[in-house]
């Protein structure tokens, strides 16, 4: 599927499904690859999601028509465009006790030990599908069915930066400190948004995510590391399909 | 780099912001910049800086500044009853203030929010790109945060004396906060969430602005506008003036500080042009839709560009 349409007086939508699925994220991230190595006068930036891109442009530096046309020239050679390389990001989690609040609450819950849950939550690779809902948050598909936990019934008023959670169906990482309904089973001493850094954002949509669990001692050693600006998590780049 | 003022009362919230932090919402990064961008470019081309220099945005409730440099100054926006030493400050006109005098800001006549332009720009840190202030995750401005009291406000050295006090918009330019004329918009995205029956009524019912308004969004109340399925929808990108309905069927409004992504569906987007017209609205006003055309919108856009660049030409040659 290809679909385009105006959104705003300022913005483009191109949609690639009607699903959240693999396959439709990957044109997602073929399409703005394209976007970057093709740069056009007039468009100021661009938004990926699960099934579209949204592009933000000045009208006094293109027209719309003139847009519509370049994209669809765009996804014209799209087919031709090698799936972006993915990156392999491992996160380093600690699930004890003192970083995991919820955690009781979801073995209870699931009728599973906690070490069963992090075997569970460690196992898979996850897909970051996009980023938003605050700097840095990656938006993860692959979470077991088994893991599947409703929200807090009420949100607590402050989660840590880095606490790892789970909210139905997704899996997530907070960023930075902020108000949150998720259910808390672990901590990163990793930061996802480093004000210190060049590269401020640690994840890009299309990366590959794997959990690995850490115990408390490596945990605070990793955190005076982060502190330090001496700690980089793992990245692999791997070629070809990710789906 | 020098200190050009003291904040002595902060006000209710009070940041710098510019244009907005473009290029980072694929990672998350909300824009930030300020709610009424057409005041703040006036305001800075009447002390002869870049549109994009950064200002300081007041909203309603000002701050209490003291003077520390001989310098020039312009507010445009929001009318809220500015004085230097007690003595009226109008809006859409530069001004020269000296070291020692005490610029304040009072009771809020018209509009909502202010900027007040200093020439050389207020000094930040540029966090990518922008020197914005996110109050919401520390970015940008004076350290991520809006003003408190005891803050030095920074400013570059400009040759501020040959910037001539007296710049001015004409009467008939400036903008009317008080109009009654429908916000404007473009339907869609989200056209199939909703029925025929339910824009009927978007574009007829009047809904009013809640104290739950901010930079972030504006939150309207009104007769509940239903979905034809549900209001979720896959999580996607949201812009400047977007229209979100979530389940309860009343609208919000997402502004500057808006989150990159939203799992509402959305009704219409506010054109570029009556996005100021809108945040400078006070909370509890009515205000009604209209849906216009892309080519319309537009138009008015570019208009509104032209205008700009003729006042910073007329501007210059009256130095």
């Amino acid at each position: 599927m290809y679909s385009i349409q105006l959104y705003g007086d300022r913005g483009v939508r191109i949609q690639f499904g009607n699903k959240i699925e693999r396959q439709v994220n990957v044109n997602v991230h073929r399409f703005t690859s394209l976007l970057e190595k093709y740069p056009m006068k007039g468009i100021t930036e661009w938004i990926p999601a699960y099934t579209s891109v949204t592009i933000y442009y000045n009208p006094g530096e293109i027209t719309y028509m003139e847009l519509e046309k370049k994209l669809n020239q765009l996804q014209k050679i799209m087919s031709e465009e090698a799936p972006p390389a993915a990156r392999k990001i491992t996160i380093p989690v600690c699930y004890e006790k003192e970083f995991a609040v919820d955690m009781d609450d979801v073995a209870e819950y699931h009728k599973l030990s906690s070490q069963e849950i992090i075997r569970l939550h460690t196992e898979p690779l996850y897909y970051v599908y996009m980023m938003g809902f605050m700097p840095g948050f990656p938006y993860l598909g692959g979470l077991s069915e088994k893991l599947f936990t409703p929200r807090l019934d009420s949100p607590r008023k402050r989660v840590d930066r880095g606490s790892v959670g789970i909210a139905d169906q997704q899996t997530g990482i907070y960023p930075l400190d902020s108000p949150g309904g998720w259910r808390i089973i672990g901590k990163t001493p990793a930061r996802l948004y480093d004000a210190e850094k060049e590269n401020k954002i640690l994840i890009r949509s299309g990366d590959m995510l794997q959990f690995e669990a850490i115990d408390s001692e490596a945990y605070y050693k990793i955190e005076d590391a982060v502190q330090n600006g001496e700690y980089q998590p793992e990245i692999s780049e791997e070629k070809g399909d990710p789906s | 780099m020098k200190k050009i003022f003291e904040v002595i009362k902060p006000g209710l919230s009070t940041s710098i912001q510019d244009l907005g932090r473009m290029g980072y919402q694929k990672y998350g990064i909300p824009t930030s910049g300020a709610m009424d961008v057409f005041a703040h470019r006036v305001a800075n081309l009447l002390v002869g800086n870049q549109e994009e220099e950064a200002t300081l945005e007041i909203m309603l409730m000002g701050p209490q500044l003291k003077v520390l440099q001989d310098t020039v100054v312009a507010i445009g926006g929001a009318d809220l009853s500015a004085t230097i030493d007690d003595e009226p400050l109008n809006s859409w006109k530069s001004f020269r203030v000296y070291a020692g005098q005490i610029l304040t800001f009072g009771k809020p006549v018209n509009g909502t929010y202010a900027y007040l332009a200093v020439s050389g720009g207020f000094f930040a840190e540029e966090v990518m790109g922008s020197k914005s202030t996110y109050a919401q995750a520390n970015i940008g401005g004076l350290e991520g945060r809006v003003l408190q009291k005891g803050d030095y406000l920074l400013s570059a050295d400009a040759d501020w004396k040959s910037i001539r006090a007296g710049r001015y918009l004409k009467n008939t330019d400036l903008p009317n906060y008080e109009h009654h004329r429908p916000i404007r918009v473009i339907t869609g995205p989200d056209i199939f969430a909703f029925s025929d029956k339910t824009y009927q009524q978007f574009y007829q019912e009047s809904y009013r602005i809640t104290e739950q308004s901010n930079r972030m969004g504006y939150r309207l109340d009104g007769k509940a506008l239903s979905h034809t399925d549900r209001a979720d929808i896959i999580s996607d990108a949201v812009l400047p003036g977007t229209i979100q309905v979530p389940a309860n069927g009343q609208p919000i409004v997402l502004l500057s500080d808006r989150q990159t992504t939203g799992g509402y569906a959305r009704i219409a987007t506010v054109i570029t042009t009556d996005i100021p017209l809108l945040v400078q609205k006070k909370i509890g006003s009515e205000i009604q839709f209209l849906s216009v055309s892309l080519e319309r919108a537009q138009a008015d856009y570019l208009q509104q560009q032209r205008y700009l660049r003729m006042l910073r030409t007329a501007l210059q040659q009256h130095i």
